[in-house]
């Protein structure tokens, strides 16, 4: 369903469409959300605020444009972090917190969140059009056609450039200490 | 398995990627929804409703459209003439089925390092027709694959890659797959594959026969070229070639390289004399410090190929000694002027003027300037401001964001001069002033092209 189309049936009040949006939509607030509240976030604030971004979309569907539906979300879901973060910064995780069963430890999980920090910045530090490509790919989990057309590359050249991006992230997080020197 | 999954493994990032549950957002909003609202039950009955009508269609037109493109595992993979690999197409149809769905490899190709294949699936129930019309379809899970030796030692996949092939019917897809295995494939191995949606053991085998490969021994050192994400691109840096390997279909370079951010240049030269740079006959790469390895865009035709040229030296193919060659400075890197975007957000684009001239191909335009012809290697790309269509060889073709005149240049999205030329074009880039504790402002420099 494209996005006009998408746009329509959310006007019409149809749940289905704002279920798709959520399919399409939640990898890509996702990231946008991660982005503005730092590697502190936890993924429950970060899913309560998409979560938050959707209802909006549904309260204000009788007000969509007929095209933006992508960008009208990522603002209010942006804005809507940044409330979150003057109200209330995130924590740092405490490191003495006794940690689930089966969960990652307090240390691991900064790792992890540190981790992402560094390779979201990779990812967007790479030139364009990789970055943009790596995001929309990886992150946002569009079609590798439907990228390849936006940024007016063939199929095969836009996977060539996501495979040369991919050893290129690793090189770099290599060189900031954050991954294995190892075949990759 | 999320695409984000898959890039954090590439990465070597520890555990597992922070990220959120999709199922839990819909859970919370559709309970918020829901709380005290009739809506839901409308809802339920208009989705079941539309699952049904899906399938009732699906019934309907059956096989009404019926696959015609005749794709197999060399066309579907490689540009141009395929024939010099024919005899290496394995064109037996096998098929496996469960009780939803029926995977059939069409036909395979393989050399010691990757198997191509063109697959269909089919669904065999209305809940996999269903499914297998839906986006949801294609993820990281659709195709597995693995090979074994006659030992029943078991070949790891390296990696994988597979697009959707035109000329679907409703109730089944076409795809175009490649796999690649951490150790070399030999004639006496087995490839499996499967849909990741069937039974575990709804496996398809076939036994490899590799297409054939020519190994040329370097074992020499000299400067590459600084890897394209670098700041600056193409800073030049040295590297040890052990030898390179072809075969129809892939090239693998074997090497030491202290700086793995230095990549090897190579150019081939035919039987008739003509040279095919590497941004012209190869793709994908990937590996590490000390192997690399590419895909061809073509067909390799080894018979046709005399030698490999790398640092000013070339190497035949037969195995006779190794004959110095002047350096061709046409071949090599150069930078053209970034112009401002064509459109938001993308919009890449290019001067067509610099561009066509540094590659020493022709340039002509008219009075007004915002109508071009460019001209380089066996294609002639003509461009008009303000026209999304271009001509290529006399062929319309499509663009991304329509030329446009900037102080008097006629910019033109890189896309078209990549496919028609086959050059490969980078924006440099080049960190700034950091402006926060994370940011650091990030300055893009002019394009980076290579012949």
């Amino acid at each position: 369903m494209n996005e006009q189309k998408l746009i329509h049936k959310l006007k019409q009040g149809d749940r289905l469409a704002l279920d798709r949006a959520m399919d399409t939509y939640t990898p890509y607030l996702a990231a946008v959300v991660w982005r503005a509240l730092g590697p502190a976030a936890s993924a429950e604030d970060v899913e309560e605020i998409v979560s938050d971004a959707f209802l909006a979309l549904w309260s204000h569907r009788d007000s969509l444009r007929p095209d933006g539906l992508k960008s009208w979300l990522a603002v209010v879901a942006r804005n809507r972090a940044i409330d979150r973060l003057r109200a209330a910064p995130p924590t740092p995780l405490p490191l003495d917190e006794v940690r689930e069963a089966d969960g990652p430890t307090p240390a691991e999980e900064l790792e992890r969140r540190l981790f992402s920090d560094a390779l979201r910045r990779a990812v967007e530090a790479l030139p364009p059009p990789d970055g943009q490509l790596v995001l929309r790919y990886y992150y946002e989990e569009e079609k590798l056609k439907d990228i390849a057309r936006d940024l007016d590359l063939s199929v095969p050249a836009a996977k060539s450039r996501l495979l040369r991006a991919r050893r290129r992230l690793k090189e770099v997080l290599v060189k900031g200490g954050l991954a294995d020197d190892t075949v990759g | 398995m999320t695409r984000l999954d898959k890039l954090w493994r590439a990465v070597d990032g520890p555990g597992a990627p922070p990220q959120v549950d999709g199922r839990r957002v819909r859970a919370r909003v559709n309970a918020a929804l829901d709380a005290g609202c009739p809506e839901r039950k409308i809802y339920m009955k208009k989705k079941l409703s539309l699952v049904l009508a899906v399938a009732a269609a699906l019934a309907i037109m059956g096989t009404a459209f019926a696959a015609v493109v005749d794709w197999d595992a060399l066309t579907a993979h490689f540009k141009g003439d395929v024939s010099p690999a024919l005899a290496y197409l394995d064109s037996q149809v096998r098929t496996v089925s469960d009780e939803n769905y029926t995977l059939t490899v069409e036909s395979a190709a393989a050399d010691k390092n990757t198997v191509y294949f063109v697959l269909s699936v089919s669904a065999r129930s209305d809940t996999a027709k269903a499914f297998l019309a839906s986006d949801d379809f294609d993820s990281m899970d659709t195709f597995d694959a693995w090979a074994t030796t006659p030992v029943g030692a078991t070949k790891m996949l390296s990696s994988m890659g597979y697009h959707e092939l035109d000329a679907e019917t409703e109730d089944c897809r076409r795809y175009a797959l490649d796999a690649s295995f951490f150790k070399q494939l030999s004639a006496s191995d087995t490839v499996a594959v499967r849909c990741g949606y069937m039974d575990e053991d709804s496996w398809i085998e076939l036994p490899v026969t590799p297409a054939p490969s020519v190994t040329v021994k370097i074992r020499a050192s000299g400067t590459g070229v600084e890897g394209l994400h670098c700041r600056p691109a193409g800073s030049p840096g040295q590297l040890t070639i052990r030898d390179i390997t072809l075969s129809p279909f892939t090239c693998q370079i074997r090497m030491n390289r202290p700086n793995m951010d230095i990549e090897p240049r190579l150019l081939l030269r035919t039987k008739d004399g003509s040279i095919r740079t590497q941004a012209q006959f190869l793709t994908g790469e990937g590996g590490d410090a000390r192997e690399y390895s590419y895909q061809c865009k073509e067909v390799l035709d080894l018979d046709s190929i005399y030698s490999v040229i790398i640092f000013d030296m070339e190497y035949p193919l037969d195995g006779s000694a190794p004959t110095p060659v002047e350096h061709d400075p046409s071949l090599d890197p150069f930078t053209v002027k970034r112009m401002e975007p064509l459109s938001e957000g993308a919009g890449y684009s290019l001067p067509a003027k610099e561009l066509t001239e540094k590659l020493g191909g022709t340039f002509r335009q008219n009075a007004a300037g915002d109508e071009a012809t460019c001209a380089y290697r066996d294609a002639e790309i003509v461009l008009k401001a303000g026209s999304r269509t271009a001509l290529v060889n006399g062929q319309p073709v499509e663009l991304k964001d329509a030329p446009a005149m900037q102080d008097g240049v006629l910019a033109a999205p890189y896309g078209v001069f990549v496919d028609a030329w086959e050059i490969d074009a980078y924006v440099q880039r080049e960190e700034g002033e950091r402006i926060s504790n994370h940011e650091t402002r990030l300055i893009w420099h002019d394009w980076y092209v290579i012949p």
